[in-house]
């Protein structure tokens, strides 16, 4: 091993106690100084449990045999706490995913720097201090001073990750282990990150292992990539290799999977126009017009969205793009009657949704279907799938017989492609996706004219989603229910909705055809957030790095 | 099947079921294979050491077979414990699912009752009711379980706050399914670890509520009784060195109470999986 080798992982092995497979099967990996090497795989692959086996963080009842090597020659596996205290932090240090809970709510961010240098280093209070402010201006937090005395829960979700990068730089150390860092994130604030951790590598030599699911994510940082499956690695090489052209079949279904991202060739920062013209749906299925709508929060009323124009007509499919904060959830709400609008008119078939009260409002809502984000949280556990799915028929279709309404889930489980003796099984018997598709089946039960689906595959990994958004796009094709889609990710709305509507701090920014809005956008909000999305092709990616870069000049 | 197995892992618990078992069968089946008379006094046969013939456990001092006893007193206080806890597990429930859901006003409202009510200490209810009417079986059943739902009360509706914003109950509510739907379809259902957990623990404390009255001569008049009336007796011999009155049903509580402890035990370490893999 060269001196320039940071991270050297050799044959590692793990394995919880009670489990007979392994979680991780003989990975080797290693990371050189000023290096980037993704670690790629979906949710169960091990790319997790191999970072924490570098971190010297797995739980008491795993155990590993294999070499961990970190800064050159201190060796991780079998190593007790006092020597590893000595090593993480100022050899090896962890970004970590969630921001929020990294970072200890009761602790100025100034101090929480400070710890980290005091624990490696017998500088006094004061310089430790004096060092995390300066830690903090070069993660690029703005104000530095100010903000070292402020706590975690002040600072938006991207300045708190910064703050985390800055612990991890606190000592220096030879190697940075970074686990699904911009997850939490929006695109937006995920390629400002993204741009922070290329540039900390390049001016500090500093070895990077980034652990992550996006392709995306690979293609901009990565120099080298390992793509883990069942706990192996499968593949391995410069990432521009593994991305272009695949030599394992794993990897290639994997890029297969991911949704196409509409080309960057919307000029850069050429914001012009008029808006793209459409046409409005006649006869929709719902209609939103000047609509504004608020929380409670404390007995205060809180405005969440303001002036919101849609329309959706029957079979349409339309997408609802946003960042975190942007209202898409609200409006989701709005339309599935609960929130109601404080002003505006919100018309459900023709109806007003917001007039109506009691047993009214609810009948009419028979013919609204709905799916969420979370395949754990929206099905009831103590309820099977065929009790699940039947819930709208026991609702509304109370005279239905027993035959009938078996029948009926047979049939829905047919088409969300699952099968039949799965009516009888609990959700904790199914995956994730298995899960989302009996959501979608309970939302179709009724063949409801419009199904709004809130973030439906961003839980699941991009094989799974690919699934997910397969069915759903055959019964759409099929029922030809109105869908609003609401949704983070630009490339499933690309693949899937016919209409998109952009949406950011509440209101609506741009609304016209998919092909339109994310060809050629006229706002450069739109823009912006397609500039950030990374794309899986490192070539495409450079230029769309190019184009943001062009449009923050602005 | 996986929670007959998750449960048998729980060493305790199941030691805790045997025992709840046996002291069932004790109390139901024991007096047909040992019938004794619990009713008229044999003064002639008072006061006999445990292992005389026919009493292996001794007699009294009115000459009720101690065995015998054990058995009819033990009726009283297994019937009262297991029906007041089930009382006050279902009003709790109810009560505090409602409150939980319906949130707001109405759950402030019904909250500082229980608050109101978990002030007023239950035994001294209990001890003034007695003082006033002679207390059967079912009035102690009814007095026992309407004081004691507010602690399962206030349990299931913190349990009620968190599953009331899970996607499925929303999902209830847009798909148009009324409150009544949602409390007795999706709520209470959810909250049932907690509720089965603690009414194990109700069972408990009420069969101890039964013993404190019983003890302090405001429960059963003689000839009925029950554990706690016949601790109660034994303690006046008790410098006579007639330790077989008061050991038998001391030792019956103890055993009772604590096996029940174990089996809410259990019953947690089961939910708790479930809560985590589901």
């Amino acid at each position: 091993m060269t001196s320039q080798t940071v991270l050297r992982i050799d044959d590692l092995r793990v394995r919880f106690a009670g489990r007979d497979d392994f979680a991780v099967r003989g990975v080797n990996l290693d990371v050189s100084k000023g290096e980037v090497v993704a670690l790629v795989g979906e949710s169960g692959s091990g790319k997790s449990v191999t970072s924490f086996a570098a971190m010297g963080l797995l739980p008491r009842t795993a155990t590993a045999t294999g070499s961990i090597r970190v800064g050159g020659e201190h060796e991780v596996i079998g190593q007790p706490d006092g020597v590893l205290d000595g090593l993480r932090g100022r050899v090896v240090s962890m970004i970590f995913q969630e921001p929020m809970t990294a970072l200890n709510p009761t602790m100025t961010l100034g101090a929480q720097i400070a710890e980290a240098v005091r624990n490696h280093t017998d500088s006094s209070k004061h310089e430790a201090l004096e060092r995390a402010v300066e830690l903090m201006s070069l993660v690029g937090i703005p104000d530095a001073q100010r903000r070292a005395g402020q706590f975690p829960h002040e600072l938006s979700g991207g300045q708190r990750q910064r703050v985390v990068i800055a612990i991890a730089l606190a000592c220096e150390p030879d190697v940075i282990i970074a686990d699904e860092p911009t997850t939490a994130l929006d695109v937006t604030v995920q390629a400002e990150i993204l741009d922070l951790l290329r540039r900390l590598v390049r001016e500090r030599g500093t070895g990077l292992m980034i652990i992550t699911h996006n392709m995306g994510v690979v293609s901009d940082l990565a120099d080298r990539v390992f793509v883990m499956r069942r706990g192996q690695v499968v593949e391995s090489g410069p990432a521009e290799h593994v991305l272009t052209d695949p030599s394992h079949e794993y990897t290639r279904t994997l890029l297969a999977a991911i949704p196409a991202l509409p080309p960057a060739a919307f000029g850069g920062a050429e914001a012009a126009g008029a808006p793209h013209a459409f046409d409005a749906p006649k006869d929709p299925v719902i209609l939103l017009r000047g609509v504004n709508a608020g929380y409670r929060v404390n007995g205060r009323h809180v405005p969440a969205v303001h002036d919101i124009d849609l329309a959706i007509g029957a079979g349409e499919f339309v997408g609802l793009v946003g960042e975190s904060g942007s209202g898409k959830s609200t409006v989701s709400r709005l339309a599935l009657g609960l929130l109601p609008a404080s002003s505006g008119e919100l018309m459900l078939l023709g109806q007003p949704l917001n007039q109506l009260k009691g047993r009214r409002a609810r009948r009419l809502l028979r013919e609204v279907g709905v799916v969420f984000q979370d395949p754990g949280g929206s099905l009831d556990p103590r309820k099977t799938a065929g009790e699940s799915i039947a819930e709208p028929l026991a609702i509304h279709a109370r005279g239905t017989s027993r035959a009938a309404r078996r029948a009926r889930v047979a049939e829905l489980l047919d088409a969300v492609r699952l099968p039949r003796d799965a009516a009888g099984r609990y959700p904790h018997e199914f995956s994730g996706g298995q899960r989302q598709r009996i959501g979608l089946a309970r939302a179709l039960a009724l063949t409801p004219r419009l199904l709004v689906a809130d973030e439906p595959t961003s839980a699941l990994d991009v094989s799974v989603q690919a699934e997910v958004l397969e069915v759903l796009r055959s019964l759409h094709a099929d029922l030809g229910f109105g869908c609003l889609f609401v949704s983070h990710d630009l490339g499933v709305v690309n693949e899937l909705t016919e209409r998109v509507v952009v949406m950011r701090r509440g209101a609506i920014v741009e609304q016209g055809r998919t092909s339109d809005v994310l060809r050629a956008p006229r706002e450069l909000y739109t823009q912006e957030l397609l500039a950030s999305v990374p794309s899986p092709d490192p070539i495409a990616q450079r230029a769309r790095r190019a184009a943001r870069a062009g449009l923050l000049e602005k | 099947m996986s929670f007959m197995k998750r449960f048998s892992q729980n060493r305790l618990a199941v030691i805790g079921l045997a025992i709840l078992v046996i002291a069932v069968l004790f109390v139901a089946i024991g007096p047909l294979v040992y019938p004794t008379d619990q009713v008229r006094t044999v003064l002639e046969s008072a006061d006999l050491r445990p292992g005389v013939e026919g009493h292996p456990l001794g007699t009294d001092s009115l000459g009720y077979d101690v065995l015998g006893r054990l058995m009819v007193g033990g009726r009283t206080s297994l019937l009262v414990g297991i029906l007041a806890g089930i009382l006050a597990t279902v009003i709790g429930t109810l009560w505090g699912a409602i409150a939980g859901y319906v949130g707001g006003i109405v759950d402030a409202v019904m909250m500082r009752i229980v608050d109101a009510g978990i002030a007023i200490p239950a035994i001294f209810l209990l001890l003034v009711l007695s003082s006033i009417v002679q207390p059967s079986e079912w009035i102690m059943i009814l007095v026992i379980g309407f004081v004691s739902w507010l602690v399962p009360a206030r349990l299931v509706r913190a349990e009620s706050l968190s599953v009331k914003t899970r996607d499925y109950v929303v999902a209830a509510r847009a798909m148009g399914g009324s409150h009544t739907r949602i409390v007795v379809q999706h709520i209470v259902p959810n909250t049932i670890g907690t509720v089965v957990v603690n009414a194990t623990f109700q069972v408990a404390d009420a069969i101890l509520l039964v013993a404190y009255v019983s003890f302090l001569g405001m429960g059963l008049q003689p000839p009925a009784t029950d554990w706690g009336a016949m601790l109660s007796d034994g303690l006046g011999l008790v410098y006579q060195n007639a330790w077989w009155l008061i050991l038998p049903p001391g030792v019956a509580i103890v055993l009772v109470v604590c096996a029940l402890n174990f089996v809410g035990d259990g019953l947690r370490d089961v939910f708790d999986v479930k809560g985590k893999t589901a």
